[in-house]
């Protein structure tokens, strides 16, 4: 635990003392509440944040991998990696380090947001449930483009590469149910399979709990994903540690 | 094996780990959950397990969605992707309840494939996607007897109502087949019964054979119809499901009584009445043929309906100059001829949130009068330039004169009821109950006696005792041939606009147990803007006096306009022309200012809203990122600071 606090930390201090974490946040509040405006959310007249929320997945494919890119990728080219591999701490603390660190950065700004709550309810009466479902979503839709951008970003030595594999792996992840990534898929795997592939798009899921329903499966498959990208992480780390 | 290849390997096993825990819980879990919505719309209501429960005979229902074709087609149908995965998850829940007595099968229609036939043969719409490619989405439940019922398709707008539709469907496979309406109508809609033999000497004798009107022939297919004369108030009993008044017009106490009662006791009532009917005309009287001139065609049923909340206001019509329409043949559109589109009819309610265009002839304005536990919810209404014209002769209505209407239109300043929905708690307009004087001639060995008037208090019930439901409407004409159907190029007669519509939605919806209407009145809750509103309603209010005296001075110019035209018209234009084109420029300069000021006051609001707006954005984009980019720069300046502090100490 004491590893992983220590890594926590490190990795925390780092983003505030460059400026890294101010960029990042400064962006994404302004485009948050640009997009919000711009896709008409006044317009709609409608005491929700529906509009704000369902730009999230646009804004975190590109922030997400920014943030995540640095992980590992310069960890490895200024060789400070072998540092920390001598420091008494496991290859899991020092991943969920790094990885919680970038995650409270993006908890952050999704708190920063605050004014649109206070405007929605300045404006109206809105939903309480939808906007706490949202908010969770949109988190741990963070947390899943955050554990890949960390998995790609232990395979390479260049932050440029960790970021586009990155977006990669997030579009398709998040873009998988569209019907012309479907027909694509279905022209070169069994039917079935394509209908598996439907259940782990992000986009839906991310949907699904925008509607203000908080359902296991949706929270259990963006943990799972977490999960899975992170033990891959580990793996990687293990074996460079190893090398 | 090198370390490279191990490593794939791994990483490949955690991604097939990964894969099968989330199909596992996928499937373990279904649609477990908290609904955090204020009113819990996205979990099975009550209504829907009650209706659950009834089910005796098992019942299989039947998804078809075109999965494959839907996605070879436009990215528009992702849409229906993910609107089947939500409907899927529905039924999966109905199944989850239903104990076994419901059977769920999802089928996806190959082209050209049994189950394609199947499904047209139950009637799901077939959407040709490409040449080779057809879409379906829809929803059929089959009891194991064969009945079956149809959900031709799932649109787009109804998905918030998608429970209400599935829910309807089964309630209405587990129920009786045709419902029983009583129609009770004093103009004759319903032809009455006629033996053959009656027929042919009708027709021998040259006398037009009685018809139906098209919109009670329509209903004839889904309904059992039962025509009921104004005075058999014994006619109106438990055995109807619905009861359908049309132009009740001075029905005796006892059929009013029967009509309260059937009410009280939780029967379904549909009133249409009407200010001015045109479809109720005298019979033709050879002796007296001015009898046609003294004939009242109005109606109402005040006598009931104001105590339960609503009421139609005497010598009024309601008028609206946005959507009033030319009648055929007249090439001037006539105030009291409606069309309503879109705007107003209820989005928010099932009978009408589907309907697009409903024509109205001399509708009345219904007014809510405030009754304790009554809910009136408005169902068609003017736009917000509607208002209501009070006529002082029913002559006035024979000519109807448009600019003479419009100059004396009461504007309400908000839109007129046209139709409305009663639901709540109903109280009797008898709870006493009533007595009457019966006369009836007894018959004793073969011979008739003198008829004794005999004297029968009829017992009442004063209160309803669940949700009651009333629907009145003050038009009659609606859904008359003359103006809810047109003929087509082939001489047949097809419904125009969604005047009929309403009707038979009205009725599908009062169809509905009270557990589907408790589904009805879960969903769809808007959430305005209300600070905008109010900026709005502030801004009228501060400008009210000023829109008035605008208005008011527009009407004195148009006024004089007439007037000027009337005057040349009368005169020799030739000498007049000069001074009336002069005068005639200066009052049309007058209007164009006066518009101009009006524009002016408009803009003055939008402002304040488009200020509001501005204020909201910036904050929304600036507050927060610029408390950010403060504490990174003054963060960064002590850094500065020490950072000199340090390097001053050093050289030191």
């Amino acid at each position: 635990m004491n590893g992983f606090l220590s890594v926590f930390k490190r990795e925390l201090k780092g983003y505030f003392f460059t400026p890294i974490a101010y960029v990042f946040l400064v962006i994404f509040l302004n485009f948050a509440g640009i997009m919000t405006f711009k896709d008409g959310f006044f317009e709609a007249g409608q005491a929700s944040l529906y509009i704000f929320f369902i730009n999230m997945p646009l804004l975190f494919i590109f922030l997400a991998p920014a943030i995540a890119m640095r992980l590992w990728a310069e960890e490895r080219k200024s060789d400070s990696i072998e540092l920390l591999f001598t420091l008494p701490l496991t290859s899991v603390q020092a991943v969920l380090g790094k990885f919680f660190a970038a995650w409270t950065v993006v908890l952050l700004a999704l708190i920063l947001t605050f004014p649109m709550v206070i405007t929605v309810y300045q404006l109206g009466n809105p939903d309480l449930g939808p906007i706490i479902s949202g908010y969770l979503g949109s988190f741990l839709l963070a947390g899943a483009f955050l554990a890949i951008g960390s998995f790609f970003s232990s395979i390479t030595k260049n932050q440029v590469i960790a970021f586009v594999l990155s977006i990669v792996g997030c579009g398709t992840l998040l873009f998988i149910a569209s019907p012309s990534v479907m027909f694509r898929l279905a022209n070169y795997f069994p039917k079935s399979l394509v209908y598996i592939a439907e259940w782990f798009s992000l986009q839906s899921r991310f949907e699904s709990l925008l509607r203000g329903v908080i359902e296991v499966r949706d929270i259990a498959f963006f943990l799972i994903l977490i999960a899975g990208w992170l033990w891959a992480n580990i793996m990687v780390i293990k074996e460079r540690k190893a090398a | 094996m090198n370390k490279t290849m191990r490593l794939i390997i791994a990483i490949f096993c955690v991604a097939i780990i990964t894969i099968c825990t989330t199909l596992i819980i996928n499937k373990k879990f279904g649609r477990t959950g908290m609904d955090l919505t204020e009113h819990g719309i996205y979990t099975l209501s009550d209504g829907t397990k009650n209706i659950i429960k009834k089910i005796t005979q098992p019942i299989t229902l039947k998804l078809y969605y075109s999965r494959e074709s839907a996605m070879k087609g436009s990215e528009g149908i992702q849409y229906y992707n993910n609107y089947y995965l939500y409907v899927k998850d529905l039924l999966d829940e109905y199944k989850s309840i239903g104990n076994g007595k419901i059977k769920l099968q999802i089928i996806d229609p190959k082209p050209y494939s049994d189950e394609e036939d199947e499904a047209i043969q139950f009637g799901v719409k077939r959407f040709q996607i490409s040449e080779n490619d057809s879409f379906f989405f829809g929803l059929v439940a089959e009891t194991q007897l064969g009945k079956s019922k149809t959900i031709e398709f799932f649109s787009q707008g109804r998905q918030q109502f998608v429970e209400y539709d599935i829910s309807k469907l089964i309630n209405r496979i587990i129920s009786r087949d045709k419902k029983k309406v009583g129609v009770l109508s004093s103009v004759e809609i319903m032809a009455p019964e006629v033996s053959p033999y009656m027929a042919q000497m009708m027709q021998m004798q040259g006398k037009a054979m009685p018809k139906n009107w098209l919109a009670i022939q329509q209903l004839k297919e889904k309904y059992e119809l039962k025509n009921i004369k104004v005075n058999d108030y014994k006619a109106i009993n438990d055995k109807l499901d619905y009861l359908l008044v049309i132009q009740p017009k001075k029905l005796p106490e006892t059929t009013l009584f029967a009509i309260d009662q059937f009410v009280m006791k939780g029967g379904r009532l549909i009133v249409f009445t009407d200010p001015y009917c045109l479809s109720d005309r005298p019979k033709p009287n050879p002796q007296n043929p001015y009898a046609a001139m003294s004939y009242d065609n109005s109606s109402n049923l005040n006598s009931l309906l104001e105590k339960w909340g609503v009421k139609m206001k005497d010598k009024m019509v309601a008028v609206d100059p946005t959507l009033a329409i030319s009648p055929p043949g007249n090439p001037e559109p006539v105030l009291p001829f409606m069309q309503l589109t879109n705007n107003e009819v209820n989005k928010k309610e099932i009978i009408t949130s589907t309907l697009q265009k409903i024509r109205v002839i001399f509708a009345g304005s219904l007014e809510t009068v405030k009754q304790d536990g009554v809910k009136i919810i408005p169902l068609l209404t003017t736009s917000e330039n509607g208002g209501t014209w009070q006529y002082k002769n029913p002559w006035e209505l024979q000519r109807p004169d448009s600019r003479k209407i419009y100059q004396e239109m009461i504007n309400g300043g908000k839109d007129t009821m046209l139709a409305a929905l009663i639901t709540g708690d109903l109280s009797s307009n008898y709870p006493n109950g009533i007595d009457f004087e019966k006369t009836e001639g007894e018959i004793s060995a073969g011979k008739k006696k003198e008829a004794k008037p005999k004297k029968i208090h009829l017992k009442a019930i004063a209160k309803t005792s669940g949700d009651a439901m009333v629907i009145v409407v003050s038009d009659v004409d609606m859904i008359s041939d003359m103006f809810a159907y047109q003929q087509t190029f082939f001489g047949m007669m097809a419904q125009a606009g969604d005047n009929v519509n309403f009707l038979f939605n009205a009725l599908d919806f009062m169809s509905g147990s009270t557990d589907l209407i408790s589904i009805r009145s879960r969903g769809n809750i808007g959430r305005e803007f209300t600070a905008v509103k109010k900026i709005e309603q502030e801004a009228d209010k501060a400008t009210a006096s000023e829109a008035e005296a605008i208005n008011n001075k527009i009407k004195n110019y148009r006024q004089k306009l007439n007037n000027l035209g009337s005057y040349s018209s009368k005169n020799n234009e030739q000498l007049i022309e000069d001074k009336a084109m002069l005068e005639r420029k200066k009052i049309e300069e007058e209007i164009r200012k006066a518009n101009k000021a009006k524009r002016n006051l408009q803009a003055g609001k939008r402002e304040k809203v488009e200020n509001l707006k501005n204020y909201y954005s910036n904050i929304n984009q600036f507050f927060a990122s610029a408390i950010v980019l403060m504490i990174a720069i003054l963060l960064s300046i002590y850094k500065m600071a020490k950072a000199r502090k340090y390097n001053a100490r050093r050289t030191r």
